[in-house]
């Protein structure tokens, strides 16, 4: 159990262990890692991944929006909320399940399927059903 | 590309998943993959990003820096992280790794925000003509 003053003396350990790091330029170490060409194939294989999961990232709901032919304000009638409202979502980071559910089925998706790969076997789980646990 | 900085510590770390490697340790293998496609994808950097990805996130829980953490989707054995930060454009300090996959979480991310900010703060201590020092 982690009781306060265990707590402070941990926080005191870390600024003591900080103040005594050195930094040191790694660019040299770093570079000498990637011209390795031993872990080069397994590496790109994670940097493609990488690179799938940034393309995913970057697919913005406005662009599903876009995709269905609606404006902000079609939307934001079906939402029964304002324009503001959807550009609010729109802008957002980060939203309930439940918020993404509502916003893709105004915009016409059914039976939208949230899937993980993972060692080649694919999760699937309805969004319906992940909104509502 | 960024320059990369780090505590002089973290090149036994290194050298240690590397014997692992040279062992045979699959483990050690599989987390230096990662840690190495996550570096390659720093080192690509010519600055801060412009904006988050997947792979390039704000550590939400840091408020007097920006830190970053550095992230490779998800795999069922090795989660690697980097918490990093941009002193300026064509510099990267990188203030901590994790390799414990079963350690990380929001009580995680807390941590290293704290952790990450006295680490910076000492980077700065000790380039006291850097941008951020002024």
């Amino acid at each position: 159990m982690t009781n306060v003053g265990d707590s402070s003396d941990r926080e005191i350990r870390e600024v003591e262990s900080a103040v005594e790091t050195e930094f040191v330029d790694a660019t040299d170490v770093v570079d000498a890692i990637l011209a390795d060409p031993d872990l080069a194939e397994e590496s790109e294989a994670i940097r493609e991944r990488m690179r799938e999961a940034d393309r995913v990232h970057a697919m913005t709901l406005a662009m599903v929006r876009h995709a269905a032919g609606l404006t902000q304000v079609e939307l934001a009638k079906s939402l029964k909320v304002s324009q503001a409202a959807v550009a609010r979502t729109e802008a957002r980071g980060d939203m309930l399940l439940s918020t993404l559910r509502a916003y893709l089925e105004a915009a016409g998706a059914r039976a939208v399927l949230l899937v993980e790969l993972a060692d080649g076997t694919m999760a699937q789980i309805s969004l319906a059903e992940a909104s509502a646990a | 590309m960024v320059r990369i900085t780090w505590p002089a510590s973290f090149a036994a770390r290194v050298a240690e998943l590397q014997k692992g490697v040279a062992e045979g340790d699959r483990l050690a293998r599989k987390r230096l993959a990662a840690l190495r496609a996550l570096l390659e994808a720093l080192r690509e950097l010519g600055a801060q990003p412009d904006e988050e990805s997947a792979t390039f996130k704000r550590v939400r829980q840091a408020r007097r820096h920006e830190l970053w953490r550095v992230a490779h989707p998800f795999d069922p054995d090795v989660a690697v992280r980097i918490i990093v930060w941009f002193p300026s454009d064509g510099e990267a300090v990188v203030a901590l790794f994790s390799f414990d996959k079963a350690r990380l979480g929001d009580v995680w991310y807390d941590r290293a925000a704290i952790e990450g900010q006295l680490l910076v703060d000492q980077w700065i201590r000790q380039h006291p003509q850097s941008e951020e020092a002024q």
